[in-house]
């Protein structure tokens, strides 16, 4: 069998064998045993627990339970509501205010949390009925939200990119750096795309301000106090890193701490709070890793069986253009996204792309940081994108139909944004340049 | 007798892991510790950064088999959610076993390799240096666990009376 057969039998072996619903981390064993078996027979299984033990006990991983920790104390002790409420006041009168509150929540959640799904969830529930009762458009609405809560996992903290650096193999540093300008850059696309929606269809906007009292400037003076915390804990992620202080592990650790002042500071943190964040945050790490433990064989075998080298050779020998070749790395998470598992597409996909991008000479950070942003789309892409499961599941009452539908003109927004970052690519290399 | 082992398992599993998300909680908390000491009083420790990959190794397999019994374990089922309902029954269980067997398998190889690391005091590669079955030892643990609840779900998915 050659080389290449090898990879192709080996990709659709992997998905035939998703496709049954055997969970992840099984499926990836079970490809696992049958590889040592084919390459080494009984000896080489011994090379299995040493793999996944080195993934688990990776020291780059140990920011990934930190950072969903730290989003797991924001909304778990409820403090995320008061700079919900803070928001909203320094927002002023505008008819479109709760569309760009939905902007601006959503990108601020995304810096003080890495998991798109949390952020959804939570807007879902609180956010979208208030929006609905007041005239907005749902489908704008629905649209926002989930485009929102999607910037989480780009812009730091990011789990995603923690797993997507540990598995490249690239900084840590780098790529959480790099998600800060294509994250604000695609917030302020999605304000333009919702002005622009408005102003082609004033419909879709309540006529008059949904009938709020005017914000005195004692409120607007309050409200910026109590946006002032929140600063902290960005500044106790981001800040310490661009300062060159910590490593991204220990941000992640100042980040834990930071959310842990904010919660006491507003008098919200409890015992069981903090039980009940710890508890969610160990077993949402044990989910990831799992899958991340293996999945490290997975590459490692298809590096032994040739399968690797010989694709570089082969895409070597195409003498494809290199953009054209970025498209086609980038259209083929983007389809595969749409149907599987962002985390799985990503730990099959990075160990084969990894020479790839060495061959194209791609700057790195550059590259896994349009990758990044590429995956992150394949949570509000249909049919199965898991932001919009966790927003269906927020809002049991909207149709899928109306919720794909609102989430199409954001997969354009953001593919909108990648194009950007594809032709000025100094927005993801710039600031990771600093560090 | 399967109900008091089922049980006991489910104790084991429960202790097991809260201990693991006790370790994961302790992560930061050492983290910050080595930030303090090393700009506070000048004295960087020599074990923060292994012991962080440490506590996340034993924390994620202690809370693996909790994930397990709780089903929250990633899985791709839409085609099975577009087979009738008797079907997919047949199907989920079906993929219980399968699943048990592969983790069962896998644990029976992981306890191999735990037990030659004892053998030959395998020690983990880092300046600060622990055996490293003290670790790997909560492999089998997690995998049998988690093949055992497979089992469990397997067996109830099939007695589970038709819709």
């Amino acid at each position: 069998m050659t080389a290449v057969a090898i990879l192709l039998a080996s990709f659709a072996s992997i998905l035939a064998v998703f496709l049954t619903g055997l969970p992840v981390f099984v499926a990836f064993m079970l490809l696992n045993i049958a590889g040592v078996w084919f390459y080494f027979s009984g000896p080489g299984f011994g090379m299995l627990t040493n793999s996944m033990y080195e993934t688990l006990s990776s020291p780059t991983l140990v920011a990934l339970p930190m950072f969903i920790l730290m989003g797991e104390i924001l909304f778990r002790s409820g403090v995320t509501d008061i700079l919900y409420r803070a928001l909203d006041v320094l927002l002023g009168r505008s008819r479109l205010r709760l569309y760009y509150l939905s902007i601006l929540l959503s990108t601020t959640f995304g810096a003080l949390s890495g998991a798109a799904m949390a952020v959804v969830a939570m807007m879902g529930r609180t956010l979208y009925p208030g929006m609905l009762a007041r005239g907005y458009d749902r489908r704008l609405t629905a649209g926002t939200i989930m485009a929102g809560a999607s910037l989480a996992p780009i812009i730091p903290p990011s789990v995603l990119a923690v797993i997507i650096a540990s598995l490249a193999n690239i900084s840590v540093a780098g790529l959480l750096i790099a998600g800060v300008l294509p994250g604000l850059m695609l917030a302020a696309l999605f304000l333009i795309y919702v002005v622009s929606a408005v102003a082609i269809d004033p419909d879709r906007a309540p006529t008059v301000a949904d009938g709020r009292q005017s914000v005195t400037w004692g409120q607007r003076a309050r409200a910026v106090l109590l946006t002032l915390p929140f600063g902290l804990v960005i500044l106790s992620v981001l800040g310490v890193i661009l300062a060159g202080i910590v490593t991204p592990e220990e941000s992640a650790a100042t980040g834990v701490l930071g959310a842990l002042l904010v919660s006491v500071v507003f008098g919200k943190l409890s015992m069981r709070t903090l039980f009940e964040a710890v508890a969610v945050s160990a077993r949402t790490t044990a989910i990831v890793l799992l899958i991340m433990m293996s999945s490290k064989m997975f590459g490692q075998l298809l590096a032994f069986s040739g399968a690797t080298q010989s694709l570089i050779d082969t895409v070597s020998g195409l003498d494809i253009d290199p953009w054209l070749m970025l498209a086609i790395l980038m259209a083929i998470p983007f389809v595969i996204c749409m149907f599987l598992d962002s985390i799985a597409v990503m730990l099959i996909l990075v160990p084969i792309y990894i020479p790839i991008v060495g061959h194209f000479q791609y700057d790195v950070i550059w590259f896994w940081a349009l990758f990044l942003i590429n995956i992150t789309v394949g949570g509000i892409t249909p049919p199965f994108g898991y932001t919009i499961f966790a927003f269906k599941s927020a809002v049991p009452d909207l149709p899928m139909r109306e919720i794909y539908a609102a989430a199409w003109p954001y997969v354009g927004v953001f593919l909108v944004g990648m194009l950007l970052v594809v032709l000025f690519p100094a927005l993801a290399t710039y600031l990771p340049k600093l560090v | 007798m399967f109900g008091l082992v089922a049980s006991l398992l489910d104790r084991l599993v429960t202790v097991l892991g809260w201990i693991g998300a006790f370790l994961i909680g302790l992560i930061p908390a050492i983290y910050c510790y080595e930030v303090a000491a090393r700009y506070f009083f000048s004295a960087p420790t020599t074990w923060s950064y292994e012991s962080g990959g440490y506590l996340l190794c034993l924390g994620t397999l202690l809370c693996a088999p909790v994930v397990t019994r709780e089903h929250g374990h990633v899985a791709i089922v839409f085609v099975a959610e577009t087979l009738p309902m008797a079907s997919r029954r047949r199907l989920e269980s079906a993929i219980g076993l399968a699943a048990a067997a592969v983790c069962l398998a896998v644990a029976a190889t992981t306890a191999d390799e735990v037990s030659s690391q004892i053998a030959r005091n395998v020690q983990t590669t880092a300046a600060f240096a622990i055996p490293k079955w003290w670790l790997t030892a909560a492999l089998p643990y997690a995998l049998a666990a988690s093949g055992l609840y497979f089992i469990r779900d397997a067996i109830l998915t099939r007695a589970a009376p038709s819709a």
